[in-house]
Order: C-alpha cells, then structure tokens, then sequence
C-alpha cells in the first residue's frame, strides 16, 4: 500500500518499467521445454540457471510490470553464490548494503549485539540489504541479455493439464486465450499460486499468533546497517520492532500489532504514520521521514508435501512459506530454483536421466523442514504464541540485561545453507576436515581469487595435489596444494550448485568417474 | 545452539502445561530445588537478588 494519492507503483525513489504482452500474430502455441509460470525473483532466478546450461524457458507473468514493493529485503551470502554463477552478481554487489551485526534491546536497553561468521576467506558478507524491486531489475538485465529466456507479459494462467509427457498451460493475454504444450513446468507464482490451486494442492502447517505491519520510509540518516530489533519499547508494550537500513535512505521498521488490533485498522495510513512515529520516536530520530510503502504479515510455516506433481515442479513461495525471521523466505526459494534448474537442464540435454529430478523434492523439503525448525524457534521468541512461553521470553528478556547468556537467546538463527546429508545424490564419505558430503562448500581466499570464482559450469573435481586422470563432458579439474586442512591426495566431487556430492581420502579415477556416472544416470 | 535453549523450552512447556494460575508454585518450586542443587547458598541467593532487578 502506498499513502493516498500515489498509485500502487508511485515509489520515491523506484522507477517501475512497463512491459507489454506478446504482439499480436506472435507463435504463443509452440511447444516450450520449460515453462516458468512467475517471473519473481525465484522464476527468474530458475530461467537464468536453465539458460546457463544452455536450455530455453519461456517465463509466464500475470503483471506488466516488477512486484510492488520492497517485500524481501535481506539476500544472504549463498544467494550471491547464486547471483554470481548465473552471471547477475555486478549490479548486486554495487546497490546492495552488505551486514554483519545485529543488535536486540529490550525496553530501550541492548541486551545483545550478535555478529555473523565472517572472514577474509568470504567472498561474499554473511547477508546484503535491497529492496525486492531492484532484486528483480537486476534479474531482468541478465534475463534481457539472454536469448534462451523468452518472457510473456500480461499472460495469465487460468488452468493447466498434466501427463506423462508434460502439461498443457491454458493462458490468456490480452490477444485471446490459447494453450501451450510444456514438458516440464516450473511454478514460482508466489504463495498464492495459481498453479497450486488449479492442480488441487493444499500447504499445510501452522500459522504463528501475531501479526506485523511492515513499513518503509524514506529518512536520511548515517546509522550503519546493524539489524535492531526491539523487544518491549515503550511504543509497542509487549510487542517487538525490527528496523533494517536499505539503499537509497531507504528503512524498513516492522512493528507487531497488539493484542486484538485488527490488521485492518492497523494498516490505515494515519495509523501506519503514528506506528512509525513511535518507533522513530523510541529510537531517538527527530528528523524528517515520508513514508514509502507498507503491507502487512503473520508468521507461518506452510509447506507442500511433495515440491513435484508429476511434470511440475514447485520453487520458491509456491511450495513452502517460512517466517521471516530469521530471512529465509527468499533465500530458501533461490535455492529452490538453482536446485530445479541445473538437474532439469541435464535432463533436457540428455546429459542425465530423470532419476535425477527426483532428488528435488528430499533436498528441497528437507531445507524448508530445516528452515521450520530454526525459524520456528525464532518466530516463538518474537511472538509468543502461549502463556509458557510469553513468560520464558520475558524472563529470558529480563534476565538479559545482566546475564549476557540470556541475550543469547535472543539471537536470531540467520541463514545457514542445507546439508544434503540424506540426499540420494550424496554419497556418505569418511568424517575429516572440511565440508561434509552434502554441505555448500565453504570458500577460500586462494590469493589468486577465490576458490568458488574456479569451480566449472558443471561438476567440479578438487583434489589436493595431484590430479587424476579423469575425463567427463560435465567435470572440470582443479588442483590446490592445500584446502580446508584436509589430508593431501583428498578428492572433493562439487556439484553445479556447489554443495559436495562426495568426498575421498585419496583421489581413484574410476571410482570418482562412477560416482560421477551413477548420480548422472538415475533412470 | 545455546545451552539454555532446551532449558527454556523445557520450563515453557511445564508452564503451559500447569497453566497460568499454578505457574507461580511451580516457579518458586523449581526456583528453590536448583538453588539447593547448586550447593552454594551464598551464590543462589545473589541470584534471587538480581532476578528480582529488572522487573
């Protein structure tokens, strides 16, 4: 929502762009090898991974133009891995705010200040602030330069047909409705998907109590980007605040609403302008602010029980809603996409069978069953959803201003990527120094760039020392002296997604070739 | 994961279990069981003196 008198899209400081639909007499009935209903983030994150294995996709979306609004704001380190092997990172890394710290107070006293791991062996900062719309802006310059992604305006999905072979799309633009053949379909339309609905899948999990309006405003002000979170400050009794600095002076304040104040009520301007007033009054900023921009949410943890429904696959939002504590929403669902899209671009070259795809669902699940556990805990701290565990907060809240274990339990648990330990592409290897099989390897500072800027475009072979002899249209071979402290003549099979498919204490061709073959080769 | 974590979780599920009107019983209860098993009353009751700061 936007305050009376601008339109949905009158940002401050964003200029939204206008896309038009297909033109008239354009062959819209072709049939696509991958259609990507959504061109969020996620979709077009999943588009650029395809294309970069070298496989077309036609993206579908209901707009004509970016989301509205600033949404999710926070891009952790993985994602920039992501942003970086799709070829988008530039304009990210020159916008986005990078952080490493964040402080809690309770009752206008810090309790915590928490501080991300972080090294020069880090490419990447633990997390980056940006507004979504400019996440998507700079998705859509690597899309625009990539001629294996076509992208349908205006195009909306009213329903969708699913067989053996793929599924049928019924869309309508503004030229008409028609149909279109898709062997496999990827849907990112969000949490209300439509693809979801028209295929009779329900999420399920819990809804958290407690609802927040978040707001944007624009203010000119030099505090460093330090995530605050506020418990119990006098203009939100019993509540909590969360304030994070953007670009473009732009700062996000999410305040919870009270007891029995409806979400209606809440999200009226006049009442949005004295909610943030408060805020900015409780931290001491006098200064001038206009407001850019608000919605509201409740914490939930949703999920699908299956991410595939035979030819579709479900990224992003569309499987699983997570709380935003904890910043796991978007970042779980780039994951998603970068997952799909190497494996369904094996696939669709012939490169791999289509055993391979059925690894999505138990990486995939598994990460948000991860993300539940760890956000779930997060969301009980931040809103209390029983007498227990309000008075365990408050004591551990109150405990906190003079025990700084206390605090601790304050932290948020950020976003750490998921093991595939149980992964059916992973193969279990003897426990040593460095990443566990199925973990995102970790990156190094190798003094001539980083260790993540030389894995290939597809597999990667590391070994320390030596390397053997092994040859593969998909592996590219690298060889460091030393690694992670790891024994020398160790051998790490990295995946495209740069998690680790297995692990050796010594390097033997034909085995690392049959690894290789078996995990390709899943009928 | 913070040592005190299974702990908090422990109490707010005796909490929400006993519900709100024995939760001061049953605070007091388990508040003087650990103090008489830390073994150190002159540190138990520097404790009660700060944990009734702050409220």
């Amino acid at each position: 929502m936007r305050p009376q008198g601008r339109g949905e899209h009158d940002s401050l400081y964003f200029t939204y762009p206008h896309f038009d639909p297909p033109p008239p007499g354009f062959d819209r009935t072709s049939p696509v090898p991958v259609a990507i209903v959504g061109a969020g983030p996620v979709g077009m994150v999943a588009a650029l991974e395809l294309a970069r294995h070298g496989q077309r996709s036609v993206l579908i979306e209901a707009r004509d133009t970016f989301n509205d609004g600033s949404r999710a704001i926070c891009l952790s380190r993985s994602s920039f891995q992501i942003l970086d092997r799709i070829g988008a990172l530039p304009p990210f890394l020159a916008k986005a705010l990078p952080w490493t710290t964040g402080r809690s107070f309770f009752r206008g006293r810090q309790i915590l200040e928490f501080t991300m791991p972080d090294s020069a062996d880090e490419r990447f900062r633990p997390m980056y602030n940006l507004q979504q719309q400019y996440i998507e802006q700079f998705l859509w310059q690597a899309i625009e330069a990539q001629p294996l992604i076509e992208t349908r305006w205006q195009t909306r999905l009213t329903g969708i047909e699913t067989g053996r072979e793929g599924a049928v799309l019924h869309l309508t633009d503004p030229s008409g409705a028609y149909d279109l053949p898709a062997r496999w379909v990827l849907a990112a339309d969000g949490a209300r998907s439509t693809v979801r609905q028209a295929l009779g899948l329900r999420l399920k999990g819990e809804n958290f109590e407690g609802c927040y309006v978040i707001a944007d405003i624009r203010m000119a002000h030099d505090y460093p980007t330090i995530r605050r979170a506020l418990f119990d400050p006098a203009c939100r009794p019993g509540g909590t605040v969360l304030i994070h600095r953007q670009p473009d002076d732009i700062w996000r304040i999410d305040y919870q609403l009270a007891e029995g104040e409806s979400a209606e009520e809440a999200t009226r301007e006049d009442n949005v302008r004295a909610g943030v007033q408060g805020v900015l009054d409780e931290i001491g900023e006098a200064g001038a602010w206009e407001l850019e921009w608000w919605s509201v949410y409740s914490a939930n943890t949703l999920a699908l029980d299956e991410y595939r429904h035979g030819p579709v696959f479900f990224i992003g939002d569309s499987a699983h809603i997570v709380p935003i504590f904890g910043v796991r929403g978007l970042n779980n669902g780039l994951a998603d996409a970068q997952n799909i899209g190497w494996k369904l671009a094996l696939v669709l070259s012939g490169q791999a069978g289509e055993g391979l795809l059925d690894s999505y669902t138990p990486e995939r699940r598994g990460a948000t069953l991860d993300v539940f556990a760890n956000a779930s805990k997060s969301a009980r701290f931040m809103t209390p959803p029983s007498f227990g565990t309000r008075l365990m907060r408050d004591a551990a809240l109150s405990l906190a201003l003079r025990f700084p274990w206390a605090g601790e339990l304050a932290n948020p648990r950020q976003m750490v990527p998921y093991t595939y330990a149980e992964s059916p592409l992973t193969l279990p290897g003897e426990p040593g120094p460095g990443p566990v099989p199925g973990a995102l390897i970790p990156d190094a500072n190798l003094g001539d760039g980083f260790l993540t800027q030389k894995m290939g475009p597809g597999f990667t072979l590391l070994t320390l020392g030596p390397a053997p002899e092994v040859s593969h249209p998909l592996l590219t071979t690298l060889s460091r002296p030393a690694l992670w402290g790891a024994p020398d003549g160790s051998a790490f099979l990295i995946r495209p997604d740069l998690h680790l498919a297995a692990r050796w204490t010594s390097a033997d061709a034909q085995v690392i070739l049959s690894t290789l073959t078996a995990m390709l080769e899943r009928p | 994961m913070n040592p005190a974590e299974p702990l908090f979780e422990a109490l707010a599920a005796h909490l929400d279990q006993l519900g709100e009107a024995q939760a001061p019983l049953f605070l007091a209860k388990a508040a003087l069981a650990l103090a008489e098993a830390l073994g150190d009353g002159e540190r138990a009751l520097g404790i009660f003196r700060d944990c009734a700061k702050d409220i």
